[in-house]
């Protein structure tokens, strides 16, 4: 066994170095040449890669939970946007204190149209209908090819980022209407990283009146997306390996008046959906429903809470970020029912969260993949 | 250390002998969570007694403790299985010192006690991550053998992660 290291085997270490984050990794590189022949070649090799993510979700030290935002900061102009991130510690959880650091999230522009996440990859998209994956954590970007449903007189309505585990590829799907009149999503189109190509699909789901569309989320291969139409409220669905759209109702009676008072999330690993009753500067509360083998349950009711404008997203099973009428984040907690605040340094207000985030060593593997020590910033 | 389990009548009992002489009487179910006591008891039954010239007695009790104490946790409740054993996990690996989690991992490394290795691996690993390039190999004794200038050239190439 070649890298001996206090007389573990190779395998090991090998073992050892598959719970380092990405940074740690890279800067363990230096310590011999041993241990930098060992270190390239394994964050080139997809078994220890995968090994890496998994490992990702199963730490007990200093595991932690990565949560993106949009947020505004003052002075900068004529773009006050950026990314930031807030990054909380899982080890003192027990605690009354939230332990956290926050800091700028480095990608090369903020998208017009959402950032969205996948096993350390994030997918940002400009209205040109420009795409670029990046890997933060490694430094890794790559522009997509232009894909076919763009330009004027096509209309964007929804898109999305996943990992298909079926064919063990990453995926965009893209879809939208071409003019008004319309009545329904009338193209998409999906795009392969294996193959680094975009290919027009089917869609056959009927609506009736113009929708309109939320960012999506993405849930054990599939993605939903919020859509209200002229009269009525329903969640199309897309499933990343047998790329096909489907429309499902939401709970029965659900007295929903406005788009904004219902919003989807992922829940122990299930879909749910909040429902935020009450006016704006009232107390507000949050009904949590879960989509049980096609049918809808009502598991609690969360409030009155004051302050609140909506509901974000669960950053763990029992712990739900919010959004506070005055542009603050906190997090409530569903068993003790405590909130707690998360101040994001050197911004004026968060706009919206963006996506859950892990660092991992996941590349764009083959086609044109570009790499990029420096890429600056711009707003597309 | 040595142990005796006599809860049900019903379980089989295998016998362990550590390289220094040292035995121990496990549950079966416990011992054949390490994958090489399976295997061996798989291809050579579990009568006779099960030598182990590779780990002393120190190490194989502490490793046999581990697995006593995750069967235990599994059959004892059904919810927050995980929880458990995550907590009493840390607690197993917070104050052991630098050279018995060496020999432990060692230990669990050559009995194929995967989650045992999972642990102990993160163990060392949380003694890397964030640390100085110095620190590391101070805290593992490894010697730099860059050549002078070496080292600065690849510091620059992957500037990016050094920042």
């Amino acid at each position: 066994m070649a890298s001996g290291f206090c007389g573990f085997s190779q395998d090991v270490l090998e073992e050892i170095l598959s719970w380092l984050p990405p940074e740690s990794l890279m800067q363990s590189k230096l310590v011999s040449k041993s241990w930098y022949a060992l270190i390239s070649s394994l964050v080139k090799n997809p078994i220890f890669v995968s090994k890496h993510l998994h490992n990702i979700d199963k730490r007990i030290f200093s595991s932690s939970t990565c949560i993106v935002f949009c947020c505004t900061r003052p002075g900068y102009w004529p773009d006050p946007r950026m990314f930031s991130s807030v990054t909380i510690s899982n080890d003192f959880c027990e605690n009354d204190r939230l332990e956290y650091t926050s800091e700028y999230f480095k990608v090369p522009f903020i998208s017009s149209g959402g950032a969205f996440h996948c096993n350390g990859i994030v997918c940002l998209a400009g209205y040109d209908g420009t795409l670029m994956l990046c890997n933060p954590a490694i430094n890794e970007y790559r522009t997509l090819p232009k894909p076919f449903l763009t330009g004027e007189g096509f209309f964007l309505q929804g898109a999305g980022f996943g990992y298909d585990s079926r064919a063990n590829d990453y995926k965009v799907v893209r879809f939208g209407f071409f003019g008004f009149p319309v009545e329904n999503i009338e193209a998409a189109e999906v795009y392969s990283l294996e193959s680094d190509s975009w290919r027009e699909i089917e869609v056959h789901v009927e609506f009736g009146g113009l929708p309109f569309i939320d960012r999506g989320v993405f849930c054990q291969g599939v993605f939903y997306w919020l859509i209200s139409t002229n009269d009525d409220y329903l969640i199309l669905s897309f499933d990343i390996s047998d790329e096909v759209f489907h429309s499902i109702a939401l709970p029965d009676n659900l007295p929903v008046t406005l788009a904004k008072e219902i919003k989807l999330a992922v829940w122990n690993e299930s879909i749910a959906l909040f429902f935020c009753l009450g006016e704006r500067e009232a107390p507000r509360f949050i009904e949590l429903w879960v989509l049980d083998d096609r049918s809808w349950i009502k598991k609690l009711t969360i409030g009155p809470l004051d302050g609140i404008a909506t509901a974000c997203a669960f950053w763990k099973n029992d712990e739900l970020l919010l959004q506070e009428t005055v542009g603050g984040i906190v997090s409530y907690n569903l068993h003790s029912q405590r909130l707690r605040n998360l101040t994001i340094r050197g911004v004026e207000s968060v706009r919206h969260w963006e996506c859950l985030y892990v660092k991992s060593l996941v590349s764009m593997r083959g086609g044109n993949q570009a790499r990029a020590d420096k890429v600056t910033r711009k707003s597309i | 250390m040595s142990s005796s389990s006599t809860t049900t009548t019903t379980t089989r009992l295998l016998m362990l002998k550590a390289s220094d002489g040292v035995t121990f009487e496990v549950e079966e179910a416990v011992a054949t969570k390490l994958g090489a006591i399976n295997n061996m008891v798989e291809e050579e039954g579990s009568e006779d007694l099960i030598c182990l010239p590779n780990v002393n007695g120190k190490f194989l009790g502490m490793v046999l403790e581990w697995c006593k104490k995750h069967a235990n946790n599994n059959t004892n409740s059904d919810k927050g299985n995980d929880e458990v054993n995550k907590w009493w996990d840390k607690e197993f690996v917070m104050d052991l010192d630098q050279n018995t989690l060496y020999h432990l991992l060692m230990a669990a490394d050559y009995l194929s006690g995967t989650e045992l290795v999972d642990l102990l691996t993160e163990k060392v690993a949380s003694m890397i991550r964030g640390k100085k390039v110095e620190e590391i190999r101070e805290t593992f004794k490894i010697k730099s053998d860059f050549l002078p200038g070496q080292e600065e050239e690849i510091r620059k190439k992957n500037s990016w992660a050094f920042e």
